[in-house]
């Protein structure tokens, strides 16, 4: 017995090394399941507070980009306004295709909420993208809500604290949107190839659709993370295998993520009804 | 004496930490194929007289730390404990004959320029290497992480020179 723990003394650094490595791999493979462990992430009120008072600086480097980029889409709200008040008065235009995805909904019944946000910390070079954004739990984002802004999708919530939340970037390997074809309304998911920042692929398009470059993926609305329309990108190359039961289809992100200031999350007023009704389907 | 060495390691472990995600964190290169993580500088600089023991646990919180500003939990922490478990191992092997002076940090000024070279560029290797390789997660991206992790590496190293040259630069006492 002696003799066992002189072993263990004798070695008791490889052991510990050991040790820490699979404290640090258990942390890695269960990642995903410390979702709500917001102590762990950088919504935590100590580094959401250091990133946020360094954006606070930094963002002064960027204020005429920003202003340039809500002048224009300032102007292309007023114009939605104007076909608003023309679709009022005859009904004849079709107004799905000519209005912003802010929108989108509005017919009817308000079916989503924005709620502004500033992104406080943002990668795009690594296989798993996050972001922080400089709203939480206190300005009513819960876990699960979608990201935009007027260019597209950003992202999804991951994990929020009262006044911080962590998202998975749309260039985060596990990431999947559910989108589909805008000209003939054909459903794909898009999703990341951990390659390029400014790529990603459209995948599940059965071959018999024609498909050619230029087509626009938009998301499909189906789930309450975003509304219907909201633009995820251009196909830029789109092939066919015989090996394959589908395209092979890249897409151009249309948003930039190296410049991403300023954020809508999307709000489903919604989510609750449509989920407790979908969750009753399965039973 | 012992109480002052823990007090300098504590405020050179914010420092470098504070650097690290502050500044280095927004510096990438060749769309993002070269990184520098000079953080580990402070791992890889500990007196030479420190216990193994707690250079991995030191290595453990440090990279802990660094994967909560980076989003990316485990991923640095795996790395760091590997680089301190190496270091270990990398003393031994590039130990002057007589052995280190255990009460100095490896300086340039105390190891000399090539025998710098030597005791660090290993160590800066090994951690990114294994750093890219777990964050790519999948076989089929290991020789494009290779590849990132020694680019990598000779950013890293150059940051590690220029601290050296401006902090540890007088042959005299003067520390930061």
């Amino acid at each position: 017995m002696s003799q066992l723990f002189a072993i263990i003394f004798k070695y008791r650094v490889f052991l510990v090394f050991i040790l820490l490595e699979l404290v640090a791999a258990a942390l890695i493979v269960n990642n995903n399941t410390y979702q709500r462990s917001v102590i762990l992430s950088s919504s935590n009120t100590v580094v959401g507070g250091i990133y946020n008072t360094t954006s606070n600086i930094e963002q002064y480097f960027y204020l005429t980009e920003v202003n340039e980029d809500l002048l224009n889409e300032n102007a292309l709200l007023r114009k939605q306004i104007e076909l608003y008040q023309v679709a009022g008065v005859s009904d004849s235009i079709d107004t799905k295709n000519t209005l912003s995805p802010l929108f989108y909904g509005m017919s009817d019944t308000i079916a989503y909420d924005f709620i502004p946000a500033r992104v406080i910390n943002n990668s795009v070079y690594r296989s798993a993208n996050y972001i922080t954004l400089n709203k939480g739990r206190k300005d009513g984002i819960v876990e699960g809500m979608g990201i935009m802004t007027k260019d597209g999708v950003v992202g999804q919530v991951k994990s929020v604290s009262n006044h911080f939340a962590t998202c998975y970037s749309l260039l985060h390997r596990d990431m999947a949107v559910s989108s589909e074809l805008k000209k003939n309304g054909a459903l794909c998911t898009v999703t990341w190839n951990t390659e390029d920042p400014t790529r990603a692929s459209a995948n599940y398009l059965p071959l018999h659709l024609d498909i050619n470059v230029g087509d626009t993926i938009t998301t499909s609305g189906f789930n309450t993370v975003y509304p219907e329309g909201v633009m995820l990108g251009v196909v830029t190359e789109a092939e066919k295998t015989p090996s394959e039961r589908f395209w092979l289809v890249t897409i151009d992100v249309s948003v930039d993520f190296s410049k991403l200031h300023h954020v809508y999350v999307s709000k489903s007023l919604f989510r609750t009804e449509k989920d407790s009704l979908e969750s009753m389907d399965e039973q | 004496m012992g109480r002052e060495i823990w007090l300098k390691q504590a405020g050179l472990f914010l420092i470098y930490l504070f650097i690290q995600v502050l500044f280095f964190r927004n510096l990438t290169f060749f769309e993002g194929n070269v990184m520098v993580f000079p953080y580990i500088a402070f791992l890889i600089l500990l007196p030479f007289g420190a216990m193994n023991m707690s250079i991995l646990i030191v290595g453990f919180c440090m990279g802990f730390v660094i994967d909560i500003f980076y989003d990316s939990i485990g991923i640095h922490t795996a790395s760091c404990v590997f680089l301190a478990f190496t270091r270990t191992q990398i003393m031994k092997w590039t130990a002057p004959t007589g052995g280190y002076e255990l009460s100095e940090v490896p300086t340039i000024n105390q190891m000399g320029f090539g025998a710098f070279l030597v005791f660090v560029i290993p160590q800066i290797v090994l951690h990114h290497i294994t750093l890219f390789m777990i964050e790519a997660g999948s076989m089929a991206f290991m020789p494009k992480a290779i590849l990132r992790g020694v680019l990598s590496t000779l950013a890293t190293l150059v940051i590690v020179l220029a601290i050296q040259y401006l902090f540890y630069g007088n042959v005299g006492r003067r520390r930061i």
